[in-house]
């Protein structure tokens, strides 16, 4: 049942926004132990050990990353002040045989913390005593002391500024010490094994697939399956058993990069970096991948005639969605100026907005902590001009404007789009919020999208009455309060974690 | 072995957490402001007065004194606070940073506290036990005693689930004939000093060196008790309030006895299930054995596993033995929801840390009032429950029917 499925993705996204993730994101970020954590979460018959002081242990089970199931079952060596002075090594031997005797896992996996680092446990070698009582134990190295790179965002941001709309490829995405990465390169170094690759066969990486991920991956995998490939396995959301037999794919489909380098480097497994923006945006986007896929598995023909036939499809079904969505004039603000131009080429080209005017939002604050100089400043708005002139030329653009300028903007407008500030619900028309858009990697994520704007187009109404609107938020962060002390925590983490020059 | 507990610097952040003019300065790594924040914003996302000094791999080299005199001084200019509290975490302790020396120079600006909360010296019970007692000992406790009897309540922790609600359940039922000085979870630093004008301190298993302290320097008796769940566990508080001070507390009870019985009159029949009802509890004690103490006394049901977060305690051990067991629902704190998934019973929310339900409504779980919200949250749970736990046939197509 169709229907069903699809309020279930909305349930699912739902339990992801209860977990409050965004919002201590202001406050500060998780330790990488919470990456590592969350990845052996993913894993069937795999157990971690986090060789730390019970704290650790205790709090990770919650405050790592899986939202929909927040009670990690996790152990931990419970250092105490002896061990500290006399080292902890005997203390995670113990650990590792009381684990072994009480859960019998397939695997248990070794999560460093900063202060087993600190003491300079040789964890290795504890797990090679194990290893040799027949347990099957290996560790995470740690590629940070405490924490993720908290720069990436910023050189990320620089490196899109630079490239022409349009043009440029998919810049790599991966994060330095989230502790998510290390878990994943633990298995490809220590748990994989060289296997046959089967000829048209993929793993891909479950996380990061935004909304209604689940679905979409289903899709995905659904029209892979037309041209004739199969899937090996996911991963790490996969039993122990078919993370030994990864290397058997002829393809990895991957979100995070250093571990599929190196399973490219230790099994000659060629990967396919993919995400949602720039290449793989929009419709193009959705044709872009399984192009890319084809290519890389020899099956470019055969995979740009299905291709081809399945966009024409997705055109046919959304076309009368289309004709209607032109007829309502639309202001689109954001605060995403890197993604702004991708963002109105979707609007455009792929649900046929008629976008009226649009608005930029960026503050100070985002402008200190993204790094964006005016050079850098100069090469975004370039960029939105750029995609303005192709695809909604001779439309306002405003950067920063104020209350009064967006109120005359919303002015002949029936819908704002493109954010989820509730705030411009007091322009008197409504706001459209983006979890209705959740175009991905699938031609069945698109047509679903463009239904839903229609939907929403026809029937939304402004809500003048909104709870949220009676308090205060703060205009330059829309997710926290305007309150002294919760913007006073944030600014301290700005300056004591993101703004400081070392740490 | 999979952690029950918690370190010294969650606990000295639960005693510490609930002074509203006082701000939390964690000296530590990003890990320990996220996690004690995890379980707090989840909690009340209105109230947020705590940060992180960010000890980094260079303040290992170098140590992290900087860091910590960077942070308090950028806590004074934002927060522009009463106090502030440092709790230090594992890596400040290791590489020896000297952290009276930094605070020294503090002094003079501001009331400045620091509790070492180094994890592997400790748990949650000591961590919090000390920081009370250190907050105490650098406080002048104002001694002129109220006219009216006055009491404090000690053991409560900022992040209870129902903290609020519980707190004004209590001063609802000691009505005008007893005020509450100061509870610790939940006061400003005033209030907090004024702690030395009340006659009596009602401890629920915690807080006890700060009660001794009370006791040994300012002459104030305590009184420990289990927490007061139930129409019996709130007359168990009123009569050791009411013999202490010499007053009369029969018509409250009445009352209560009164409110709470026609309320519960109209879910009788479901009251007749939870007769011999086999349960496990998990949770610290003076939580736990309250809560035991109403489910068994005045519910009537029967608890079968008991797990009280104390030395010695083995929670792989507590795990099988509510698995072995035929217990119809788990009463714990949130992480105990992987035991209920398992046996596709209901978890009962009551005991920190709770991270997946929220209380703004006017809704306490303890005293009368409380009972009644236990029985009504129990049966939701039940009906709602979606698994049909040894169901004779297969009801995937339910709705189709």
């Amino acid at each position: 049942m169709r229907w069903l499925s699809v309020k279930q993705n909305y349930f699912e996204d739902l339990t992801i926004a209860i977990y409050p993730s965004n919002l201590l994101h202001n406050f500060g970020v998780n330790g990488k132990i919470s990456g590592s954590v969350y990845a052996c979460g993913e894993m069937e018959g795999v157990i971690p050990i986090v060789h730390g002081p019970i704290g650790c242990g205790y709090h990770y089970r919650f405050s790592a990353r899986r939202r929909h199931y927040p009670y990690f079952n996790l152990i931990s060596s419970e250092l105490t002040e002896e061990d500290i002075i006399y080292g902890g090594e005997d203390k995670l031997y113990s650990t590792i045989i009381d684990t072994y005797e009480r859960y019998n896992p397939k695997l248990i996996l070794i999560i460093p913390s900063p202060i087993s680092d600190i003491i300079n446990d040789d964890i290795e070698v504890v797990a090679k005593r194990a290893r040799e009582k027949g347990i099957n134990v290996i560790s995470i190295k740690s590629e940070l002391f405490s924490h993720r790179d908290k720069n990436y965002v910023r050189k990320r941001m620089a490196e899109v500024s630079k490239q022409k709309f349009g043009k440029g490829k998919n810049i790599d995405f991966d994060i330095m010490g989230c502790g998510y990465t290390e878990a994943l390169y633990a298995m490809v170094d220590n748990v994989m094994v060289e296997q046959k690759p089967i000829q048209k066969s993929v793993n891909i990486e479950t996380i990061g697939w935004g909304k209604h991920g689940k679905l979409v991956i289903g899709e995905v995998e659904g029209f892979l399956a037309k041209a004739g490939i199969t899937i090996n396995s996911h991963f790490p959301s996969t039993s122990y058993e078919n993370i030994v037999t990864l290397p058997k794919t002829s393809l990895n489909i991957v979100r995070r990069l250093r571990w599929a380098k190196k399973m490219k480097e230790k099994f000659g497994t060629p990967y396919l970096q993919i995400n949602t923006t720039g290449r793989y945006s929009g419709l193009d986007g959705i044709c872009n991948f399984y192009m890319d896929v084809g290519k890389e598995l020899d099956i470019a023909l055969e995979m740009e005639e299905l291709v081809d036939e399945e966009w024409r499809n997705a055109k046919v079904q959304v076309e009368n969605d289309r004709e209607e969505i032109k007829r309502h004039k639309v202001l689109v603000i954001t605060r995403n100026l890197r993604s702004l131009p991708y963002l109105i080429k979707k609007y455009v080209l792929d649900y046929g907005v008629n976008i009226s005017c649009c608005a930029a939002v960026l503050t100070d604050q985002s402008r200190k902590n993204l790094n964006i100089d005016d050079n850098i400043l100069d090469n975004l708005l370039n960029r939105v001009k750029d995609s303005l002139n192709i695809y909604a030329p001779n439309i306002e653009f405003a950067l920063n404007p104020d209350d009064d300028k967006l109120l005359l903007m919303s002015k002949n407008c029936d819908a704002i789009m493109g954010t989820d500030d509730f705030y411009y619900e007091k322009f008197g028309i409504p706001v459209i919020n983006p979890i209705h858009e959740d175009i991905s990697l699938s031609f069945e994520s698109y047509i679903r999208t463009v239904k839903r704007i229609r939907d929403k187009l026809e029937n939304i109404k402004n809500k003048p009455d909104l709870i949220l609107n009676y308090f205060d938020f703060d205009r330059n962060n829309y997710l926290i309060l305007d309150d002294k002390n919760i913007k006073s925590s944030r600014e301290m983490w700005n300056r004591m974690w993101l703004n400081r020059k070392d740490g | 072995m999979k952690c029950h507990d918690s370190c010294r610097l969650f606990g000295a952040y639960q005693a510490i957490s609930g002074i509203k003019d006082n701000v939390v300065l964690l000296h530590s790594v990003v890990g320990c402001n996220f996690g004690t924040m995890g379980f707090h914003l989840t909690r009340d996302m209105s109230d947020m007065r705590q940060s992180c000094t960010v000890v980094s791999d260079k303040n290992i080299i170098f140590n992290g004194e900087s860091s910590l005199r960077e942070a308090i001084d950028n806590a004074i200019e934002l927060y522009d606070p009463k106090s502030i509290t440092i709790i230090s975490g594992c890596v400040s302790s290791i590489i020896g940073d000297d952290i009276a020396g930094v605070l020294s120079c503090y002094k003079h600006i501001l009331q400045i506290y620091y509790i070492e909360g180094a994890g592997f010296k400790g748990k949650l019970e000591g961590g919090y036990e000390d920081a009370l007692l250190e907050l105490a000992k650098n406080l002048v406790f104002k001694e002129d005693k109220f006219n009216n009897p006055c009491i404090n309540l000690l053991g409560l922790n900022y992040d209870d689930f129902k903290l609020e609600e519980d707190i004004e359940e209590i001063k609802r039922i000691l009505g005008n004939k007893v005020e509450i000085i100061c509870v610790t979870a939940d006061c400003t630093i005033e209030e907090f000093s004024n702690m030395g004008k009340a006659h009596l301190n009602i401890v629920f298993k915690r807080g006890r060196k700060l009660a001794e302290f009370l006791k040994s320097n300012n002459g104030i008796e305590y009184l420990e008790m289990d927490y007061p769940y139930g129409i019996k566990g709130a007359n168990d508080l009123l009569d050791a309030v009411g013999n202490f001070f010499d007053i009369d507390f029969e018509a409250e009870k009445n009352i209560m006895m009164t409110q709470t019985l026609k309320r519960m009159k109209k879910a009788y029949g479901y009251l007749q299930s939870f007769y011999g009802l086999p349960i496990c509890i998990f949770g610290q004690e003076g939580r736990a054995i309250g809560l035991k103490r109403f489910l068994e006394e005045e519910l009537g049901m029967d608890v079968v596993c008991l797990g009280i977060n104390e030395e010695g305690f083995v929670m792989e051990d507590f795990i099988e033995k509510v698995y072995e067991s035929d217990a119809a629902l788990v009463f714990g704190s949130s992480f105990e929801g992987d035991i209920a998934d398992r046996l596709e019973i209901p978890l009962i929310r009551y005991h920190y840390p709770v991270f997946d339900r929220i209380s703004i409504s006017d809704t306490p779980y303890l005293g009368g009032r409380g009972a009644v919200n236990i029985v009504e949250d129990i049966l939701h749970y039940v009906v709602d429950g979606r698994k049909n736990k040894g169901a004779l046939y297969n009801e995937e197509d339910l709705c189709l029917r």
